[in-house]
């Protein structure tokens, strides 16, 4: 059979576009995740019809260009590698906001007093010839050793035991550090929604211990700038008998049932 | 009464508040409308609520001059019980107010006999023994229930809310309810101890 005449006949439909599109390449690429993108401005017209038209063949174009590039490719055998990723798109939430710095920071930078490094911060044993942490995890502490009694800070007095003086001094700044760094981060949180939250959430627990008591609070010593307490009144009822009659009495149920008359009628 | 000083005897009834005001109102006005208002105003014999023991009690004044007195745990009731505040603070209308119920009623519903002897039984009402009710009712709305005699005047038997609207009721089947049952006279013998 001679198919050579349809294919004639057809030749037209059968026609590949261009493997090369006469265009010029403005496309920028990530070939990393095979992506191209076209910023060039597109005037597409009224038609429908041939807006289609030309978005089609504009999208083939640009396809065409990027996997000519990715043919381009240095190949490993039957495997095009693709080069790192050079867009980096953009993150989801807004970069986490600095820091407040406390205040031992603060003073420090006013000062110029700069971290010690990790070899500073070592010290020479002596006794031993080696490295130690100046202070924390596997420090030398001087009152553990008896030898040292002269270079202990601690100001003792005559008949006092210098190592437990020492070691109750290293308490005591232990306790004050932790206060400062809670003190740290309420400085931090100071102005936040966390801040005053935790204000009422301490107005809240006051209020409920005031009520613990036998007296609801009455005796209790006041705490400064303490909210006033809700007063806890007994509920007052109205006489049996008042003196002019029942009329007030009926007059004011009388209102009453007026406004509940208007919002029945309402449903 | 002792306005000032101590209070050393038991308080007795009281008032009712705003809120148990309003609350009452509403259910009453559930069942005669604003025929609340003739409950208020019976220049005769002028009548007031009392709240005592968390029931409701609608009493003439006069009665109450003589109930007064008493102190809580020996006042057992006086006047007419309307119904009480529950724990939770809603107010349930009793059966004890079938009488002011029943004289002001704007929409009535009329049962046979065999569906009247059902109904004092705690039983809703339905469709097949529906002999006659008001018209336009909506639906949800309070109704009082009569029991429809031949040889009598027609007998109110308790109350309840309407299922479904009048023009509802005319097209629905025979096993249908129509009343929901919420109070009806057979308490006075089953129910006696929580009535009042």
């Amino acid at each position: 059979m001679d198919v050579s005449k349809i294919l004639e006949a057809n030749k037209k439909k059968l026609a590949l576009p261009s493997p090369f599109p006469d265009k010029e390449d403005t496309l920028s690429y990530d070939l990393a995740i095979k992506a191209a993108s076209d910023n060039m401005p597109v005037s597409i017209g009224t038609n429908f019809v041939d807006s289609m038209k030309t978005i089609k063949v504009l999208t083939r174009d640009n396809l065409q260009l990027l996997t000519n590039h990715i043919f381009d490719l240095p190949k490993d055998g039957s495997v095009f590698i693709l080069p790192p990723r050079s867009e980096v798109l953009p993150r989801a939430l807004a970069p986490p906001k600095p820091k407040k710095p406390t205040k031992w920071e603060k003073f420090a930078q006013e000062k110029g007093i700069k971290k010690r490094t990790r070899m500073e911060r070592n010290v020479l044993d002596k006794s031993t010839g080696q490295f130690t942490p100046r202070f924390g995890m596997k420090a030398k502490r001087v009152e553990d050793d008896w030898l040292m009694v002269d270079k202990m800070n601690a100001k003792y007095e005559e008949g006092e035991d210098p190592f437990l003086v020492a070691k109750q001094g290293r308490k005591e700044r232990v306790a004050e550090n932790a206060k400062k760094a809670k003190q740290n981060t309420f400085r931090a949180e100071r102005g936040t929604p966390a801040a005053s939250k935790r204000k009422t959430d301490i107005m809240h627990s006051l209020s409920a211990a005031k009520l613990g008591t036998a007296s609801q609070g009455l005796f209790d010593a006041k705490i400064a700038n303490e909210p006033a307490q809700k007063s806890h009144k007994r509920r007052h009822f109205q006489e049996n008998f008042s003196k002019g009659g029942q009329s007030a009495e009926r007059d004011a149920q009388a209102k009453i049932l007026g406004k509940v008359l208007k919002r029945t009628a309402k449903k | 009464m002792p306005t000032s000083g101590l209070v050393v005897c038991l308080p007795i009834m009281r008032p009712l508040d705003k809120e148990e005001t309003e609350k009452v109102f509403a259910k009453l006005i559930n069942f005669i409308g604003d025929n609340v208002h003739a409950l208020l105003e019976r220049k005769d014999d002028p009548h007031v609520f009392r709240l005592h023991k968390d029931r409701v009690f609608y009493v003439s004044e006069l009665v109450l001059a003589h109930a007064s007195p008493f102190q809580r745990k020996d006042l057992k009731s006086f006047g007419t019980c309307l119904g009480k505040m529950t724990h939770s603070g809603k107010f349930h209308l009793h059966i004890t107010a079938l009488p002011i119920l029943a004289q002001y009623a704007k929409y009535k519903v009329w049962v046979n006999e065999s569906s009247a002897l059902s109904f004092v039984y705690k039983n809703h009402v339905l469709k097949s023994g529906l002999v006659l009710m008001t018209e336009n009712v909506p639906a949800h709305q309070g109704v009082v229930v009569y029991a429809k005699k031949e040889s009598e005047n027609d007998v109110p038997i308790g109350f309840g809310i309407l299922a479904r609207a009048t023009y509802e009721c005319q097209a629905c089947e025979p096993g249908d309810i129509v009343v929901f049952h919420q109070a009806d006279v057979g308490e006075y013998l089953r129910d006696e101890e929580n009535l009042v």
